[in-house]
């Protein structure tokens, strides 16, 4: 009995917090979206930020996005000056919403609003949502694009800094409720690139791209990071492989061969911050064809753990 | 001890009062019907509702569209012709035709026959409202890339996208006169249709920043417009040139909740649906609007989608995953008094403010008002007494019957009537019966009867020790003639004239029943009589005959009749039933209808002021409200498809006056599409109990083929010809009155049975005849063509008649080969004089040449 006790204390946070973006696992306090006058060298490459959310197929539910603290202003938020920035949020699904390739690219070109825009709000300096959720929804989970590649329906989430220059700080959840987060069993989030902020004391965050069998290699593109620390991958094959890391307003990118034994398992790319301090970057990760790779909230398979590959030679030894 | 002579401390009646009096809410205003996936739902998403004029309500969902007949839910998806299985919106043209939107921007319609795809899915937005406007155009607005505009005729798709509206979200949108309406999640927008292109005309400027999510038109007021917002404002808007906020409604119980739907039944009702919580009804004028009703504990109604109200008034809820429901105000309301310590209820007098009900617990003061509420409170003078009948005198003067006898009763003060039975010991009355204006009969227990004047004088007392018939009279009725009609359990039912002529219907076996439960006299001066066993009887010009009311009840234990303008109400011990005299029409009511089935217990039923009607139960009482509005069942049915044995569904192209009709487009099928099946449907929302089918065709079937319950035949191996299908439905099989449907259709005969195939074979044969002669004219040629032809000739009426015999010889000896066999040598031998025949006709010989051989 206190097992079983134990190990459903155990599971309640992890489900709790399992479609939370950025999810506690990648130690990530918020995503962040700039306003679109802020200067690149906050952190934001382009005030765009695509989230997606694949829910199973076998779930029939109403579903919710929920957003905490979409407003900028209050809390939460970087504030340069009075609060002047204005955020959109908007939903999308149906066909295109995930599939066109506009959406899966790094740079907001082209058709990345592609699919069916279910909602959408701007969100100004607002105190009812200062520290606070907002839903989306209800959604049909039909309503997302039917993925097969995701086994199930995926709703697409844009957030565009539409004007002003504060940084947006917020986090998002997919939910079975309206008014409380309830995660979906089986659902997962994922991006193809991150604008987010670090935490402020030294530690360490974690992304989780998942590399499927056509990968050869990866590059990893960070910007702005400020040199405050290092950037390490982790995988099955890979223990603390370094990474180049960015400057103040600057790009940088490290390719990263991938071998045999990581296909079909999942990265742990780890921003180990060695500084104290606030500091927001951008991120993301493109195969040997320069194709974004998704990383997912919930890594797939779990955070990876390097396996020691010992050769032991056993020599027999003759007496003479 | 007289009860007038009691004396009660004022304060202590006072606070007894107070005790006793409680108010009682409706046990529940509304019944509240629930259709998800379990009940046969296409999905639990419902995104629009329509009924159309067929009285088919069309639930459109997420996977699929569901159509409801009362009675069953039947869907639609893709294979049957939509264009996308998500459905999203859906309107009824003028010329009736189902428009439905879908998810992608797609639009199908549905003829009345079948459905079919007038617009691909290139705009890639889901349509949110469709609309159709004074010429006739429709209008499908999609959630973020404009709209389509389809002809009247609902081809020429024209797609607009003003640019007022790019990069907003149109939630609602509604076409009122030459204007068009819409909620956007930038506030209010307001269009003009202007040769069939929308322009802008202005936009709610206060409103600028909101999400108005739901919009609406009162009545037929085109100038103003209902506006809900994602916030639960509500604001009533002006239109003009510009578009101002007229009124500001003040609405604490909705803020903060995302008004999804705004539904104005009457200019002066609102509902109001939110999506993530429930349903409130206000009242509504142009001041303010006062909260009606609140559904918020009924978990189901959360997430409301769409609200809609049909033809017969009931409220239906579209809800995003908790399915569709269907809020209909409840006939019926049971009213528990167990815990007023009530174990039996013993009578009823209906009075101006509600009743008063006598039970072993005191008497009882119910209160009803119109609007339902009920409000009991304990008569303190009668709070220690079992009261075993009431009867109202006047609105002031009562006549109580109890334990320790009979009282006149005026509120204030009691008066003894002194009245001993045989035994010596005060009367208990077991109920009152108004004889005349000036007197009243009483049943009294084991007494027999009394007729006593207002005063409580005794007129007249019958009893076994007077020859009565017997001293329990469960039934006393004074008729127009004068008559007294007295019915008792064991001894019949008989009557008394004003002369003082008795007759003794049962003891003399005229009336067959010996157990009368309840006798009444209807408004056309028939009288009625309830029994235990047999069922109910009317008597008219000195005969009795049986009526057979309803098969659905337990028809022969009829506890209580009472007659109304109409017909009657008949009290079953598992249910109600109402018997229209004028219609012969019976509707019965049961559990499903919300009545429980152990409420009608007693036999008495009391009208009441506000009408509703009174049925008085073992512990409690039933209410059913507004008895006057009650309507017989009328069932109609219509031809909803006709199938290819089971298969697959005809695609018979309606008219446009056929679709408006709502009628099926006639038939002609090819000879061997002879096995059909037809699915019918009696559409009636309100009617949720079974509904009988009978059919026949004409041509086939001279009777009606047994009552069914299934809404589909099949007929199989039908010949070639025009016939003529047949369906009735009623919700009684004991009663077909209800209008049929004629449906014909042909079944065409195979082309070798039509006139022209007849012409050719017989053109064939003369060219045949004619070549073989022109052949057989060169001797060259002559004798082996004229063998072949002869051959061939021969095998062709071979064929023939053995074709034509076989059947009869195989029905009376049977398939065994030796039989066909004996057949083919039989013909084979007859027709060789034939052969010889033709043989001299050709050639001119008896014998046969050598060269034949």
């Amino acid at each position: 009995m206190r097992k079983l006790t134990t190990l459903i204390l155990l599971l309640v946070p992890v489900l709790t917090h399992a479609q939370r973006v950025p999810n506690e696992i990648e130690n990530l306090d918020y995503l962040i979206t700039y306003g679109a006058q802020a200067p690149l060298s906050l952190g934001d490459d382009d005030h765009v930020q695509i989230l997606f959310f694949s829910i199973p197929r076998s779930y029939k539910n109403p579903i919710y996005i929920r957003v905490y603290d979409p407003e900028t202003g209050g809390t939460h938020d970087e504030l340069h000056g009075g609060a002047n920035t204005q955020t959109r949020f908007s939903i999308y699904g149906g066909k295109e919403a995930f599939s066109n390739k506009d959406a899966q690219k790094v740079n907001p070109s082209g058709r990345f609003d592609s699919g069916n825009l279910l909602a959408s709000k701007v969100f100004g300096s607002d105190a009812k949502t200062d520290a606070n959720w907002y839903s989306f929804g209800p959604f049909n989970p039909l309503q997302g694009e039917e993925s097969n590649e995701m086994d199930g329906y995926v709703f697409k989430v844009i957030i565009e800094g539409l004007q002003g220059d504060d940084g947006n700080q917020y986090r998002c959840f997919l939910s079975e409720l309206a008014n409380s987060n309830r995660a979906i069993e089986g659902a997962n989030a994922f991006a193809y690139e991150y604008t987010f902020k670090l935490p402020k004391a030294k530690g360490i965050s974690h992304i989780y791209p998942f590399i499927d069998k056509s990968v050869v290699s990866i590059t990893q593109n960070n910007f702005d990071f400020d040199s405050e620390g290092n950037l390490m991958i982790y995988s099955v094959a890979k223990n603390r492989h370094l990474g180049l890391v960015s400057g103040d307003d600057a790009w940088a990118k490290s390719k990263h061969q991938m071998a045999d034994a990581e296909k079909n398992t999942t990265l742990d790319i780890q921003i180990q911050k060695t500084k104290e301090g606030e500091n927001a970057m951008s991120l993301f990760i493109t195969n040997q064809y320069d194709e974004a790779i998704p990383f997912f909230a919930i890594p797939i398979g779990g955070p990876p753990k390097y396996k020691y590959d010992l050769k032991l030679t056993i020599k027999p030894t003759v007496k003479k | 001890m007289p009860y007038g002579a009691v004396r009660i401390e004022k304060s202590l009646l006072l606070l007894t009062f107070l005790l006793a009096s409680f108010i009682l809410h409706a046990q529940s205003d509304v019944r509240i019907h629930s259709f998800t996936e379990e009940q046969g739902l296409a999905q639990n998403f419902v995104y629009d509702i329509r009924q159309d004029h067929r009285g088919f309500l069309w639930i459109s969902t997420g996977a699929g569209v569901s159509r409801y007949d009362g009675h069953e839910l039947k869907n639609f998806y893709q294979p049957d012709g939509l264009a996308d299985n998500f459905i999203t919106a859906s309107y009824l043209t003028r010329n009736k035709q189902l428009v439905l939107g879908h998810y992608q921007g797609s639009i199908s319609i549905f003829n009345g026959v079948y459905f079919q795809k007038v617009f691909g899915d290139s705009l890639n937005s889901e349509i949110v409202s469709i609309d159709e406007d004074a010429n006739g155009n429709v209008w499908c607005f999609s959630k973020s890339k404009g709209m389509i505009m389809l002809n009247a005729e609902l081809k020429n798709a024209v797609i607009q996208f003003p640019g007022e509206l790019r990069g907003k979200i149109v939630y609602q949108a509604l076409v009122v006169g030459s204007n068009v309406w819409m909620g956007t999640s930038e506030g209010f927008y307001l269009f003009e249709i202007n040769n069939s292109k929308l322009l802008f005309v202005n936009a709610a400027e206060a409103l600028s920043t909101m999400e108005v999510t739901a919009i609406a038109q009162q009545g037929t007021d085109s100038v103003h417009c209902l506006a809900g917002t994602a916030d639960g404002e509500m604001y009533r808007l002006k239109l003009g040139n510009s578009v101002q906020i007229e009124k500001t409604y003040s609405l604490p119980l909705l803020s903060g909740k995302r008004i999804s739907s705004l539904l104005l039944p009457t200019p002066d009702e609102l509902w109001v649906g939110t999506s993530s919580h429930s349903i409130y009804t206000f009242a509504i004028s142009n001041a303010e609007v006062k909260l009606l009703q609140n559904f918020e504990s009924q978990i189901n109604l959360h997430s409301v989608n769409k609200l809609y109200r049909d033809q017969y008034g009931s409220t239906w809820v579209g809800t995003l995953g908790k399915g569709i429901h269907k809020i209909e105000p409840n006939r019926f309301s049971y009213l528990d008094l167990a815990s007023w310590g009530v174990t039996h209820v013993h009578g009823a007098a209906a009075t101006s403010f509600g009743y008063w009900v006598a039970t072993d617990a005191g008497l009882l003061k119910l209160g009803v008002e119109a609007s339902g509420i009920q409000r009991i409170e304990r008569e303190p003078q009668f709070s220690k007494k079992e009261v075993l009948s009431v009867f109202a005198l006047n609105d002031q003067s009562y006549w109580i019957g109890t334990a320790q006898g009979i009282y006149k009763w005026n509120q204030q003060t009691f008066t003894p009537i002194k009245l001993a039975g045989d035994d010596g010991m005060p009367v208990r009355a077991r109920f009152f019966q108004k004889a005349s204006s000036e007197s009243v009969w009483v049943s009294a227990i084991g007494n027999g009867v009394y007729e006593l004047d207002a005063n409580g004088k005794v007129l007249q007392h019958f009893s076994t020790t007077t020859g009565f018939m017997h001293n329990d009279i469960f039934a006393i009725h004074a008729d127009a003639q004068q008559r007294v009609w007295f019915g008792s359990q064991g001894a019949g039912l008989a009557s008394v004239d004003k002369n003082g002529n008795w007759k003794l219907y049962s003891q003399q076996s005229i009336f067959p029943s010996r157990d009368v439960n309840d006798i009444t006299q209807d408004p056309h001066g028939v009288m009625w009589i309830a029994t235990d066993g047999q069922g109910l009887f009317r008597y008219e010009k000195d005969s009795f005959q049986h009526v057979v009311v309803s098969s659905t009840q337990q028809a022969g234990y009829i506890k209580g009749v009472m007659a109304d303008e109409k017909g009657l109400w008949l009290s079953y011990r598992n249910g109600i039933t109402y018997y229209n005299i004028q219609t012969n029409k019976s509707r019965a009511f049961t559990a499903t209808d919300g009545l429980l089935n152990s409420e009608t217990y007693a036999s008495n039923m009391v009208p009441g002021a506000h009408q509703q009607i009174l049925f008085l139960n073992e512990t409690g009482v039933t209410f059913f409200h507004d008895s006057k509005k009650l309507e017989d069942v009328t069932l109609v049915p219509q031809l909803t498809a006709i199938r290819l044995f089971f298969n697959k569904s005809i695609h018979a192209e309606p008219s446009q006056i056929q679709s408006a009709n709502g009628t099926f487009p006639p038939v002609e099928l090819q000879f061997d599409q002879n096995h059909l099946t037809f699915d019918f449907s009696a559409v009636n929302l309100n009617y949720t109990g079974t509904v009988f089918y009978r059919y026949r065709v004409k041509e086939i079937e001279q009777e009606w083929a047994p009552p069914i319950t299934q809404n589909s035949i099949t007929y199989t191996s039908i010949n070639p010809g025009n016939y003529t299908l047949m369906v009735q439905a009623s919700n009684d099989p004991q009663n077909w009155s209800d209008p049929i449907l004629e449906y014909s259709f042909t079944i065409r005969k195979p082309y070798w049975q039509q006139a022209w195939f007849y012409l050719v074979q017989v053109v064939a044969i003369c060219i045949l005849f004619g070549v073989t002669y022109f052949v057989s004219r060169s001797d060259r040629t002559r004798l082996s063509v004229l063998r072949i032809m002869v051959f061939v000739c021969l095998f062709i009426v071979f064929e023939f008649l053995q074709n034509w015999i076989d059947p009869f010889t195989s029905s009376y000896l049977g398939q065994a080969p030796i039989y066909r066999t004996a057949l083919n040598l039989i013909l084979a031998l007859l027709l060789l004089p034939v052969e010889r025949l033709i043989r001299i006709f050709f050639t001119g010989h008896k014998q046969l040449p050598q060269e034949w051989d």
